[in-house]
């Protein structure tokens, strides 16, 4: 992840951090809004449902009282008490039936003193419940309770008013009852907005009627009221006990809509309550209010964010990111050896700061470019100077060196006159001196060219490297004049053909000879020239004292000597140094395996195939 | 004769080195016929003067008025002793300047100091036509 996030453009990293802030953002305020809004919710349904409550309970009582009012309206009228005293049920029949034209009750039952029905409007069929209420009519009291009906496999659930029906002398006559059954079309005389209320009237664990039952109800069970809530036992079981109950929390219907709900038993004169009426008010103004602003506030947030992130992505590009990569180009063509270049400044930020400060840098480095181009091709001028000077030094000490040498030799030799012995062993010392002083300028004349890098190679192919072994053999022989050493060559047959400077290659092999021939007093040397890999190896190997490890280097370094070798102070402690870099110079590597008092082998490493051109 | 005693012309403006070739031809080898002349003017006239044509002619490279190169060119377009063996004997014996006398057309090079040893052995295969490049 974080990897990937690495790679990304810079522009396009700094968006997903923005784009990571603005979310948590985002939902920082959909969680707000919602929460706000829920609260608004909340105080709405809670005003709501209390107006339903308030209203449903009024139209309820005024119901009742009103019942009241007009069963003594009718027990009042003189007419009807003769009618009932008279037992004349036609003309009860006749009376109650004129009532109810203006009533439109349900039923209306008129029994005599005896309890016998002299008329009953109703379709009820079970009396039981509606003798006794009538017998608390006949024993003088009126009073208003529930009459529930379920003998027609429907539960018919009704408010009824009984009274007495008296004569002026206080007889009691009969009893009436009148009665109006609380269903779809009641209920909806309960409600104030009837759009976005139901009502259902619980009986037992069911709902026996509901405000728009025409509409809905053949497909909702029983306790379900609408919008897939349901009754919930608990509240319903505290309105059974009288109170009503209004819910503190709204609840989820179908699609999430909230809905407020309460239980109102309905009251009537009995003591206990069996129906309740629950309440549900959709708040399905307010939900699609809430669910409207927020999308509105998220389209408008990603909308803001998407143009936010554009032009930030574009700002950057072209503040940061342009700038930067006309900058790598232009280092890019720098490192390519080209600095007339300079990068364009765009604006007086950090970026254009970088620009300025990488034109300096660009002018300094050019600068000190060409400041470095001057000097070394002052110090290639000082080089060729210097191989001139040595040449002519090389020349001007070789010369004198000619007469001294040869001069000195020709005396010795007798050829300027007799010499005797001491004196020829004098002029044998000179002429030694004067060879020993020719090695040390040619020795130290290499060095120098090989130190200032100018030793050129005279490359020839085709080089036998047992014909060099042996010249450098014949060389050497004389070193070993008057000691026990034998001297023995190994030269493996058919070796591949050399390439190089035989000269140079002759040098290194005498070098190491000659070497082996010195610190030698007794044993044998041993040559061998052999293929390993895709190297030829040639070794020397002596059974002199030998070199501790420790000084394995330092043989190699510039007039050096390993203490315990030295023996004799013959050679111009350049040798090894010299044969080593020329070594070197061939692709080759030359190194030494040895002991103290084990003798030494030195090995001389050349690539077979060598990276040298032949000089032409 | 020639074939028993060399003629050799050597050309050397250093007096101690003209000295040693001489002593060392002369009474060292014993050969009579050896001409040294101290410098190059007229070199064309004076070598056709001589007496015996040379059978090697030994150039110092850094000589007055015409150095060595520039005999030995002269040398090579001559007609009757074009083809004489021409070596070099120069104390200046670095790896390009033995590049320079090779391509210039030497028959090979001695450097200075001469190594009375093995002098004699080289200077007879000069005579037998080999080309002798090796220094040191």
């Amino acid at each position: 992840m974080t990897r990937l996030l690495r790679n990304l453009e810079l522009g396009v990293k700094l968006n997903v951090v923005l784009l990571f802030v603005l979310s948590i953002f985002l939902v920082s305020i959909i969680f707000l809004l919602n929460r706000n809004t829920q609260r608004l919710t909340n105080q709405v349904g809670e005003e709501r449902v209390i107006e339903e409550v308030n209203i449903l309970e009024n139209r309820l009582a005024e119901f009742e009282e009103k019942l009241l009012v007009d069963i003594n309206f009718l027990t009042g009228s003189v007419l009807f008490f003769q009618a009932v005293g008279s037992r004349n049920e036609e003309r009860v029949a006749q009376i109650v039936d004129a009532t109810n034209v203006l009533l439109k009750l349900d039923d209306i039952t008129v029994v005599d003193g005896d309890g016998k029905r002299l008329v009953d409007t109703g379709a009820d069929h079970d009396h039981g419940e509606e003798d006794k209420l009538l017998a608390v009519g006949l024993s003088g009291r009126e009073t208003v309770a529930l009459l529930v009906d379920e003998t027609s496999g429907e539960t018919r659930i009704s408010i009824a008013a009984v009274a007495p029906v008296v004569n002026t002398n206080d007889n009691i006559l009969g009893a009436i009852q009148m009665s109006r059954r609380i269903d779809s079309d009641f209920l909806e005389t309960l409600t104030f907005r009837r759009d976005a209320v139901h009502l259902g009237l619980v009986y037992g664990d069911q709902i026996v009627a509901r405000t728009r039952e025409s509409a809905t109800s053949a497909r909702l069970p029983g306790d379900i009221l609408a919008n897939g809530i349901a009754i919930e036992q608990g509240p319903l079981d505290q309105a059974r006990t009288g109170q009503t109950v209004i819910l503190s929390h709204l609840v989820s219907g179908d699609r999430g809509v909230p809905h407020a709900v309460a239980y109102v038993p309905v009251r009537t004169d009995m003591e206990t309550f069996p129906a309740v009426v629950m309440i549900l008010v959709e708040l399905k103004e307010i939900y699609s209010f809430q669910q409207s602003t927020l999308n509105n506030t998220v389209l408008i947030f990603s909308a803001l964010t998407a143009l936010a992130i554009g032009v930030i992505y574009i700002a950057i590009h072209r503040t940061v990111i342009r700038p930067l990569n006309k900058l790598r180009a232009i280092a890019q063509t720098m490192t390519s050896g080209q600095y007339g270049e300079r990068a364009p400044v765009y604006s007086h930020d950090e970026v254009g700061q970088l620009a300025l400060a990488f034109n300096d840098m660009a002018t300094a480095i050019q600068q000190r470019e060409s400041s470095l181009q001057e000097a070394r091709e002052q110090a290639e001028q000082a080089d060729k100077v210097k191989s001139m000077f040595l040449a002519s030094v090389s020349h001007e000490l070789r010369t004198p060196l000619n007469a001294i040498i040869n001069l000195t030799k020709f005396v010795a030799l007798g050829m300027y006159g007799d010499v005797n012995e001491e004196q020829k062993e004098t002029l044998y010392k000179v002429e030694a001196s004067g060879k020993h002083l020719l090695n040390l300028i040619n020795d130290v004349l290499d060095i120098s060219k090989i130190e200032a890098g100018s030793l050129e190679l005279f490359v020839e192919d085709g080089l036998k490297v047992s014909e060099i072994i042996q010249l450098a053999v014949e060389t050497s022989k004389g070193l070993l004049l008057q000691k026990p050493v034998t001297l023995r060559c190994e030269i493996e047959p058919d070796l591949p053909l050399l390439t190089g400077d035989q000269q140079r290659i002759r040098q290194i092999m005498l070098n190491l000879i000659s070497n082996a021939c010195k610190f030698t007093e007794t044993g044998e040397i041993v040559i061998r020239a052999y293929c390993e890999d895709s190297e030829l190896i040639i070794s020397v190997s002596d059974t002199g004292p030998g070199i501790d490890p420790k000084d394995h280097e330092v043989i190699f370094e510039v007039f050096r000597q390993a203490k315990a070798g030295v023996r004799k102070s013959e050679g111009t402690g350049l040798g090894l140094a010299i044969s080593r870099r020329l070594t070197e110079a061939h692709g080759g590597r030359l190194w030494v395996k040895s002991a103290l008092g084990q003798g030494a082998t030195f090995y001389v490493a050349l690539p077979i195939e060598s990276p040298l051109a032949v000089t032409a | 004769m020639t074939c028993l005693e060399p003629a050799i012309l050597y050309f050397e403006d250093d007096t101690l080195s003209r000295e040693v070739m001489e002593v060392c031809l002369k009474r060292g080898l014993g050969y009579r016929n050896v001409t040294i002349f101290a410098d190059s003017a007229d070199f064309e006239a004076r070598i056709a003067e001589l007496p015996v044509k040379p059978d090697v002619i030994f150039l110092d490279i850094h000589i007055e008025p015409n150095d060595g190169f520039a005999m030995l060119k002269a040398i090579r377009q001559h007609a009757v002793y074009g083809r004489t063996r021409v070596i070099a004997l120069t104390a200046s014996v670095m790896n390009e300047e033995l590049k320079l006398l090779r391509d210039a057309g030497f028959d090979g090079v001695i450097a200075k100091p001469l190594d009375f040893d093995t002098f004699p052995a080289t200077l007879r295969r000069i005579l037998n036509g080999e080309q002798v490049w090796h220094v040191k």
